[in-house]
């Protein structure tokens, strides 16, 4: 069975490309345009994927919808740049400057470590799929396995299976924003895991 | 018909949840910008609209919104106005524009950026700085918008000459400065001389008379 994922879609031309570009709108059942979103868009659908840089002021209003929709079983995936701690109950963030230029340095390092080895992303994708820049970073609440973690502490990407009844995914990476953008590569290749290991978790989640 | 003003005034038209540019609060005297949500645009009235000298766009305009506003927009353009669009267009919001062509290959040679024409909205800034950021290419644009007949080819990028900046007037009236990379306003934004490039861009707004 084809699980039901939506996205959210802001009208932006990297939303655009993004959710309706041949490469992955047959992921998604629905695109929610979020200056019209209502809780009702929320029925039956497996997955809520909130991509990057969508305005957290179209969700705040729907806080008690979306901790619904995760409370009865729905998985969420809440993308870099849509300050999900304003939406999204137990979300502790730390944003920071943004460093575009580390890649520069001779033996750059990025600063992300795989936190879960053995966490079935890591069957999709290596740690250089998810690696360009961050935003900023996460505690994730108690229960939560961070799946990439900065060197100096904190998560860029966390799955919790604890808080909520459901499932989310949150992470301070932005692949559809440049992916949309026609800019770095390395975003299109992390969607190119991302969206299909998606899709097998809704049918089967790994333990 | 001239529309006469003490100030230059500008709309910034904000589309993200994010701040403002900060070259706004730094405009030099006889330049204004108001700044409201691309939401709050029904809620200016015709005669409101047509008193800015220019509407200034973000790369993170919501154009489902945009162009559902079709009659507007044209409206605002009949008056005189001019449009600084940043971005891919991906919802044609006037019949003659036509949606972003990404570059079929992304090299530092197809990502080079040329000056196609000299024009008073880019006078100061050097070509290669466009081209190359710390030695990356590409913050300019990775693509173009296709310009309409008669527009005036700004930048280009590449051997193919892909027309990433033009200006266009519209023949029925107004002006559109269509620029398809990242936004005008922040593009230097790390640099010591960041507003030079956005006042450029006013600055040959602020001289153009609004007429029709």
């Amino acid at each position: 069975m084809r699980p039901r994922i939506a996205a959210t879609d802001c009208g932006t031309y990297f939303h655009h490309e993004s959710l309706r570009g041949q490469r992955y709108a047959h992921f998604f059942e629905r695109l929610i345009y979020m200056p019209e979103f209502r809780p009702e868009d929320l029925s039956g659908l497996d997955a809520l994927i909130v991509t990057c840089r969508t305005n957290a002021d179209f969700l705040i209003p729907h806080r008690a919808a979306i901790r619904r929709f995760l409370g009865l079983g729905g998985t969420l995936v809440a993308c870099g740049e849509t300050d999900a701690h304003l939406w999204l109950d137990d979300v502790r963030w730390t944003s920071t400057p943004t460093n575009y230029w580390w890649w520069l340095k001779d033996k750059a390092d990025s600063g992300l470590r795989p936190a879960a080895p053995q966490h079935s992303l890591f069957q999709h994708m290596t740690l250089a799929d998810a690696t360009w820049h961050f935003h900023g970073f996460f505690e994730p609440p108690a229960g939560a396995q961070s799946v990439i973690d900065l060197a100096g502490g904190g998560s860029i990407l966390y799955d919790d299976r604890t808080s909520y009844g459901g499932r989310a995914i949150v992470m301070s990476l932005d692949p559809f924003y440049h992916h949309g953008s026609h800019f770095m590569p390395a975003t299109t290749r992390f969607l190119d895991a991302f969206l299909p290991w998606l899709t097998t978790e809704l049918i089967a989640p790994a333990a | 018909m001239t529309n006469e003003r003490a100030a230059t005034s500008f709309l910034f038209l904000q589309s993200a949840r994010r701040s403002i540019p900060p070259v706004f609060s730094r405009l030099p005297p006889g330049m204004h910008v108001d700044v409201a949500s691309q939401y709050e645009l029904d809620d200016i009235d015709d005669t409101a609209l047509h008193s800015y000298t220019a509407l200034l766009l973000t790369s993170h305009l919501d154009q489902i919104h945009f162009e559902r506003r079709r009659g507007r927009i044209e409206g605002y353009l009949d008056s005189g106005g001019t449009i600084v669009f940043n971005g891919p267009i991906v919802r044609p919001f006037l019949t003659e524009l036509q949606p972003f062509v990404p570059l079929p290959k992304r090299t530092l040679e197809t990502l080079r950026v040329c000056r196609l024409a000299s024009h008073p909205a880019f006078p100061d800034i050097a070509v290669e700085r466009l081209s190359l950021r710390r030695g990356v290419a590409g913050f300019w644009g990775r693509g173009h918008n296709p310009p309409p007949p008669g527009a005036t080819l700004i930048h280009g990028l590449g051997p193919e000459r892909a027309p990433v900046d033009w200006e266009w007037r519209r023949p029925a009236g107004g002006t559109l400065l269509c620029h398809a990379g990242n936004d005008i306003w922040g593009f230097l934004e790390d640099e010591p001389d960041a507003d030079a490039l956005p006042l450029g861009v006013l600055g040959w707004l602020a001289s153009m008379e609004k007429t029709v």
